[in-house]
């Protein structure tokens, strides 16, 4: 088995089961989408190659003190917690952020 | 503490199919905890896929599925299931977890404790998995997950 820690506190694993052999790799959870992303030595993110995708730098929010997913909806802070009172239909601090 | 669920789905691999999803309710925020993309295919050749997860805010319409509990105590799940959808959920905003899987292998993905992917308590919201796109023909694949509420 081939563990590659490619983040420093992983929120989540994945595990690659092949004929030859088995990977696993950190993932991270974007404080702001609340989607995980798999990380890449260097503090990059693996980009989609299916759409030519290069890795892109992860962005840290100060706020949060957390790394996001460093796409354009996540670059300002709203957590992920507000996002889903929005859904709800909660009143949030952010709600001037939120269409 | 929260109750864990699991069912899976089956589809041909296509562009743009939903092959499970997991719709809440006003009453909970159902928790996605695992993921496990494989496929049963033979013969085994090098077709490749590449999988989503994303909120959706229409459910669409599937095969329902009753979810199995992880502990025989604990109650019915209070989230609506279902698989092999033919008429794909209204998926809103960005992809929540990225996965290729070639069919050679199976793709496990599995959060931490409190860093689960989560939906709103909102009826007719929640989280679907579905194929964005293949590699080569379409194929078996058999999509397994865990969630909580």
């Amino acid at each position: 088995m081939m563990y590659s820690h490619t983040a420093r506190k992983a929120h989540g694993e994945v595990t690659i089961t092949g004929p030859d052999g088995e990977t696993v790799l950190d993932s991270k959870k974007c404080p702001h989408c609340g989607g995980h992303f798999v990380m890449v030595k260097g503090n990059l993110i693996e980009g989609r190659k299916t759409l030519g995708e290069v890795a892109r730098p992860a962005i840290y929010c100060q706020r949060c003190d957390r790394l996001t997913c460093g796409r354009p909806g996540c670059v300002e802070c709203v957590p992920i917690g507000a996002r889903l009172d929005h859904a709800e239909g909660k009143t949030t601090t952010y709600d001037h952020l939120m269409p | 503490m929260s109750r864990h669920y699991g069912f899976s789905g089956s589809i041909t691999g296509a562009a743009n199919k939903t092959i499970v999803g997991v719709t809440a309710t006003s009453a909970i925020r159902p928790m996605l905890k695992r993921i496990i993309i494989s496929s049963n295919a033979a013969p085994v050749a090098t077709n490749s896929s590449e999988w989503q997860v994303s909120r959706f805010t229409a459910a669409g319409t599937s095969t329902a599925v009753t979810p199995v509990t992880f502990d025989s105590g604990n109650p019915a799940a209070t989230s609506i299931c279902g698989k092999n959808h033919s008429v794909e959920p209204t998926y809103a905003g960005v992809s929540l977890l990225d996965i290729a899987h070639n069919q050679l292998a199976t793709v496990q993905w599995r959060a931490a404790p409190d860093e689960e992917i989560v939906a709103p308590a909102t009826a007719a919201n929640g989280m679907g998995v579905y194929c964005v796109g293949i590699a080569g023909s379409g194929v078996a694949e058999i999509v397994s997950l865990v969630f909580a509420e």
